[in-house]
């Protein structure tokens, strides 16, 4: 129906043709560019777009892996090979008595146990706060802990590095009164370093009777047992922040003044007579090198469970532990990757549609092309470099805005749920985005290019558009 | 072939020949077409999926709570409902003098205690096993009145109602003695975690112990298995009377964790807690949380990430627009000699807005009806995998809710994308010059 005639359009081609059958393939990059800078509108918005597609990528990507990498940070991080950690409530018994026989053994270097409970602390001017408190053994507790947890631990520590409480295991020893307490306490309730810092006893742990240094404060009509610590120094919480967990307040404690305090230490047993429970939340068990060296991790882990069968279920090594972080995190991570990948998917497809644009508009083009002995391989490529020009164009603009769009991000979600996430932004990992989305583009830019090579030479060029 | 048309869309009806043009031009492109209309699908269930997760958060958190039906949480002061949970002591005297002061404005006032500490069961009839360990939840079967949150699917409720070991001289002396076991009512309600656990059924016996060796049990019956909604389906816990538990747990200041207060018809809340934390004697020791207090320190929860799932929808939103916006604009300006063709035949520049117009609302139309039903899709298999996957949801959550107000505002961002997708090529196409369009080669 049309005539082919060679109008200043067409002169044009035949240079591009010329320029493509003699050059070497390495300069259909600069075609393609030629090409795409042609059409600059479309080649910027569609540009634009896979870079704010790429940038939510990037931003997901990053945060859920700050989720995961931050959950696995303490353990892996930490001395702790094997954990007693019961579940449902139950509590580890006379914890002083399984720390003291575990660290006997030979493959063991140290083990340490812990405790948490709620006590009310009486805040000067702010009334009562209920708190979460957690009973260590300073020494053993920081030798087990990572960089990153004592990290937290910056404003001062405790004197006493042991439990002089517990004593021969009875709780009669030297009662010393320390306390460290989050920097939310310190901050909110105007506690420092150095005050005094009333706890009240926790119901039903008044056992111990005479052994505490127990006076009363007047609440109401009533009156109420405190036993008065001393601040030695606050801690950045790993659980803070300004949402949801701002009223959660933790102070940490020498383990046997905590029990003794929350009632974890001693019961009151048949005819009137205290008997010693020393229940603790968790143990650590930390093995020396050598075991380490030798794997007797799994070994140990077995004779745990033979040594203590009522806690056979909850012993588990570091790396069924991080499988279980692992597990409660995967769901968030799986989220946002989803979201970003959906996000690049409708910029990759943005990118298909206007090459596929493309190619129908220059259906005559090709055809001349094809007509002056380019071979169906050549523009292919030619297609697909264009196609793949655009992608990674877009991604690398992304790259930036992605990066600060994760620091925001991060940092929103660690203030809401005060865990401080660790934004693990190094180059092999950019590496690793770019060459997942160049390697998804490329599927997305085989379809244009197949339309291209699939045209029929006089069909194309008598095509009218 | 394109005057043919024209010439033929001439002669129909002004409405119809506009609309039949528009899907014939779309077909002419069908692939372009169809990526696009996947583009701004995916943008929409994308959309549609974040916007369900916040409205199902919020749902189910405004369900729980209702479906409790406490209007007052009384807690011991200085600590929260959820983090730092304090304890009462002479709770059944608190929640007595309480009861007298609130008069007919209170239905029910009960006393429960949860310890944070577990207890330990095992079948009666397995001895040797290892026993389980479970969270106790102390309760006084009459006080709970309208008080629910929980069903019993298997068995029934407490036999005794009452609290009646309370009145026992043992409870009252606080002289712990494993006889006084014999006076109690030996009666415990379990939830599906903790039956499928021990394998028991309603009526078969269980041991019950404070400690793990099963030292100073007692044998109790299990009348029946029940269901929280506030409890996660995999935390193990058992209901048991106040008293006995109290006893148990060696704990004799009856201490409560919260006392629950449901208001009677019209009473208001925020009165009710104005009375009960300013001039009692009891006041010093208690909070007072209203439904709306705990509603509030639980939204804090969601608000975070209901600011993010917005932000991703915006962003999402925003690339669909450009991509759409792209493709029609592009199609107008191929179209350029066809649409001189059209002006100079006579079609007016109001019908050439409508007809690109068409085309836009069209493709977007399409793509909201696609992402919608993707949407749907999407949020059920969020809601699923989420259930399956994280352990301690409680079991009265839904993840996400698709709602009226989600399908509304989704609707709002269809019709911006289609308002854009339509909009600027179509005042585009009316700009062309009819000559110089004619003029193109």
């Amino acid at each position: 129906m049309a005539e082919v005639s060679l109008g200043p359009g067409g002169r044009e081609l035949a240079q591009t043709g010329r320029e493509l059958a003699e050059t070497a393939e390495s300069s259909r990059f600069v075609v393609s560019l030629r090409n795409l800078l042609r059409r600059p509108a479309r080649s910027v918005m569609t540009g634009a777009a896979v870079a704010i597609s790429m940038a939510l990528l990037v931003s997901m990507a990053s945060v859920s892996n700050a989720i995961k990498d931050t959950a696995l940070l303490s353990v892996v991080e930490s001395r702790e090979d094997l954990v007693i950690a019961p579940e449902q409530g139950a509590l580890v018994e006379g914890a002083h008595a399984v720390v003291a026989n575990v660290s006997r053994w030979s493959e063991v270097a140290f083990a340490t146990a812990a405790a948490y409970h709620e006590l009310t602390t009486a805040t000067p001017g702010l009334g009562d706060k209920t708190v979460y408190a957690t009973g260590i053994v300073p020494e053993d507790f920081w030798a087990m802990a990572g960089r990153t947890e004592r990290d937290r631990y910056r404003g001062g520590w405790f004197k006493e590095p042991r439990d002089p409480f517990y004593g021969n295991g009875t709780y009669d020893g030297r009662f010393t009164g320390e306390v460290m307490v989050s920097k939310n306490l310190v901050d909110k309730y105007g506690i420092s370093v150095g005050s005094a810092l009333p706890v009240r006893l926790a119901t039903g742990a008044d056992v111990l009777g005479d052994r505490l240094p127990v006076w009363e404060l007047q609440r109401g009509d009533v009156r109420l047992p405190y036993v008065n610590f001393t601040v030695v120094g606050s801690f950045e919480l790993d659980l803070s922040g300004s949402g949801f967990y701002k009223e959660l307040a933790i102070v940490v404690m020498h383990l046997g003044e905590m029990q003794a305090m929350s009632g974890l230490a001693l019961e009151m047993g048949t005819g009137g007579r205290a008997v010693v429970t020393d229940l603790a939340n968790g143990v650590s068990v930390a093995l020396t090198p050598e075991a380490i060296r030798a794997g007797a991790v799994g070994a140990v882990g077995a004779r745990l469970k033979e040594a203590y069968p009522e806690y056979a279920d909850y012993v588990h090594t570091r790396a069924q532990q991080l499988e279980k972080q692992r597990q409660e995190t995967v769901v968030a991570e799986v989220f946002y990757l989803a979201v970003g990948s959906v996000s690049m998917l409708i910029g990759l497809l943005f990118v298909a549609t206007i090459m596929i644009v493309s190619v129908m508009e220059r259906t005559r083009e090709i055809g001349m092309l094809r007509a002056l002995g380019i071979s169906r391989r050549s523009i292919f490529l030619q297609i697909f470099i264009e196609s793949m020009v655009l992608v990674l164009v877009g991604a690398l603009i992304g790259i930036a805005p992605g990066y600060y769009g994760a620091v925001w991000a991060a940092g929103s979600i660690s203030a809401d749920i005060g865990l401080t996430l660790v934004l693990a932004f190094s180059l092999p990992y950019m590496l690793k985005a770019m060459a997942l989305v160049l390697a998804v583009g490329s599927l997305f830019a085989m379809y244009p290019a197949a339309v291209a090579t699939r045209m029929n030479i006089v069909g194309a060029i008598t095509s009218v558009r | 072939m394109s005057l043919g048309v024209a010439t033929l869309l001439y002669r129909a009806p002004h409405s119809q020949r506009v609309s039949v043009y528009a899907l014939k031009n779309l077909r002419r492109r069908l692939t372009r077409v169809a990526f696009t209309i996947l583009g701004v699908a995916l943008s929409i269930a994308l959309t549609v999926t974040m916007f369900s997760i916040g409205e199902g958060l919020r749902l189910s958190t405004d369900s729980l709570v209702a479906h409790t039906r406490v209007d007052l949480f009384v807690i011991a002061n200085g600590s929260t409902y959820l983090l730092g949970k304090g304890e009462l002591v002479d709770s059944t005297q608190l929640a007595g003098q309480i009861r007298a002061d609130l008069g007919a404005e209170a239905d029910t006032v009960c006393p429960r205690f949860e310890p944070d500490r577990g207890m330990y069961l095992r079948r009666a009839d397995a001895p040797g096993g290892p026993p389980v360990s479970a969270y106790p939840n102390g309760l006084v079967p009459s006080l709970v009145g309208n008080l629910s949150g929980y069903r019993i699917f298997e068995g029934g409720p407490f036999l005794e109602t009452g609290d009646p070991f309370s009145g026992d001289p043992h409870f009252i002396e606080g002289n712990y003695t494993p006889a006084a076991f014999a006076a109690f009512t030996d009666e415990v309600l379990v939830n599906e975690a903790l039956a499928r656990k021990l394998g028991v059924r309603a009526g078969d016996a269980v041991l019950l112990s404070a400690h793990y060796n099963l030292s100073e049990p007692t044998t109790a019956v299990v009348r029946g298995v029940y269901r929280a909604d506030f409890e996660s389906l995999d935390t193990q816990t058992f209901h048991m009377h106040l008293s006995e538990l109290q006893y148990m747990l060696k704990r004799f200041d009856d201490p409560a964790s919260q006392i629950l207060i449901d208001l009677a018809p019209g009473v208001s809340a925020g009165t009710a807690k104005a009375s009960l934390t300013a001039g009692r004697p009891y006041s010093p020791l208690i909070s007072v949380l209203t439904d709306s207090d705990l509603y509030g320190s639980l939204a804090g929860i969601y608000d975070t990430f209901q600011g993010f799932a917005d932000l991703i929808a915006v962003i999402t939103i925003v690339v669909a627009m450009l991509f759409i916006s792209t493709v029609m604009i592009i199609s107008v300006k191929e179209r350029t000699r066809e649409i001189g063709t059209l002006r100079a035949i006579g079609f007016s520049r109001d019908s050439i807005f409508t007809l690109v117009l068409t085309e836009g609302f069209i493709i977007s139309a399409v793509g909201f009806a696609l992402g919608m039903a993707f949407g749907f899709l999407d949020a059920w298999l969020v809601d699923t995998y989420i259930k399956a996957t994280v352990m301690g949801i409680p079991a009265g959550i839904h993840v996400t809710h698709i709602t009226p107000v989600v399908i509304l505002e989704v609707t709002l961002v269809g019709l911006l994308i289609g308002a854009v997708a339509g909009l600027i090529p179509a005042h585009w196409a009316t700009r062309v010059e009819i000559a110089r369009a004619l003029r193109q080669e």
